[in-house]
């Protein structure tokens, strides 16, 4: 059950992955558009309205290749084996489904109530409403969490990397990713 | 049932040699120093996965299939394999005993 939850790559990879991942990040980008909650980041996610509506479904496929770019090329150049990008891209695609949970926990922040436009200043006037934000935060938190943990198993299963070699190649292509989907997110924007 | 290939030494770690072969048909016995290739010295395990590779004509695909496991992970434990095999393959020695001097002043 734990290898299911935390290395389901162990039985999964390649085009299977990438079927299922991609249905995932569908699913997903249906549910954001829903909920009014956006991935505008490789871990992101943000709470609400994002305009053009198409974005909703931009986002998560511009997330998830620009952590798989570095993700390859990392790989590629520490790995000693012979890492295929279809394994790469079908793992890190499908390392992303908590993200659906996440959203789905998004439902249960304030930004829901009333008006959206005017959530910010309702924010500055009652604070309860800051404490339900936080609250709603710190239950996304274990989601953000599981997704990390999938998309590093992704990566060392993909590119068969083990220890330190393994974690900070990982850490930059995550930074890097971050970056990367900050600055053509808002170029598309 | 027939016991596994012990292929260390128990008390230093160092590779064991056969020392004698008997024939079961006529019990003529050879003896001398031989070595055991590096394959047999593998663990049990990794012996069955090289059987069965062989087996697979050596397809990572229809091993991943046998095995119901990812191909990354299959070709992830052969790479495992062939490195261990590879210092199988390097002439060890067996771990030197550490003499602990104590010097009385």
């Amino acid at each position: 059950m734990k290898t299911w939850l935390f290395n389901p790559f162990k039985y999964i990879a390649g085009g299977k992955a990438l079927l299922l991942g991609m249905g995932a990040v569908l699913v997903t980008a249906i549910l954001s558009m829903a909920l009014t909650a956006h991935l505008d980041g490789v871990i992101d996610l943000h709470l609400g309205r994002v305009s053009p509506s198409y974005m909703y479904f931009i986002e998560p496929l511009v997330d998830w290749l620009c952590l798989l770019l570095p993700l390859y090329i990392f790989g590629k150049s520490f790995s000693v084996s012979h890492v295929r990008l279809v394994d790469m891209a079908g793992t890190s695609a499908l390392a992303r489904f908590p993200m659906f949970f996440a959203v789905l926990v998004s439902m249960l922040s304030p930004h829901h109530i009333g008006d959206p436009n005017s959530f910010i200043q309702q924010l500055q006037t009652d604070p309860a409403l800051i404490v339900h934000l936080v609250i709603t935060g710190l239950f996304l938190i274990p989601f953000i969490v599981w997704t990390v943990a999938l998309l590093y198993n992704a990566y060392a299963v993909s590119a068969h990397l083990k220890g330190p070699k393994a974690t900070w190649s990982f850490i930059a292509s995550l930074f890097i990713g971050e970056v990367l989907s900050k600055i053509l997110l808002s170029y598309l924007n | 049932m027939l016991n596994n290939l012990p292929y260390v030494c128990p008390s230093c770690k160092a590779p064991l040699q056969v020392k004698s072969l008997s024939c079961s048909h006529c019990n003529t016995e050879v003896t001398g120093a031989f070595e055991l290739p590096p394959l047999a010295r593998l663990e049990p395990d990794d012996r069955i996965f090289v059987t069965e590779f062989v087996k697979s004509s050596g397809s990572l695909k229809l091993m991943a299939e046998k095995m119901k496991l990812s191909y990354p992970t299959v070709r992830n434990m052969l790479d495992d394999i062939i490195d261990r095999l590879t210092l199988l393959e390097k002439p060890s020695q067996p771990e030197p005993r550490k003499l602990v001097l104590k010097s009385s002043k």
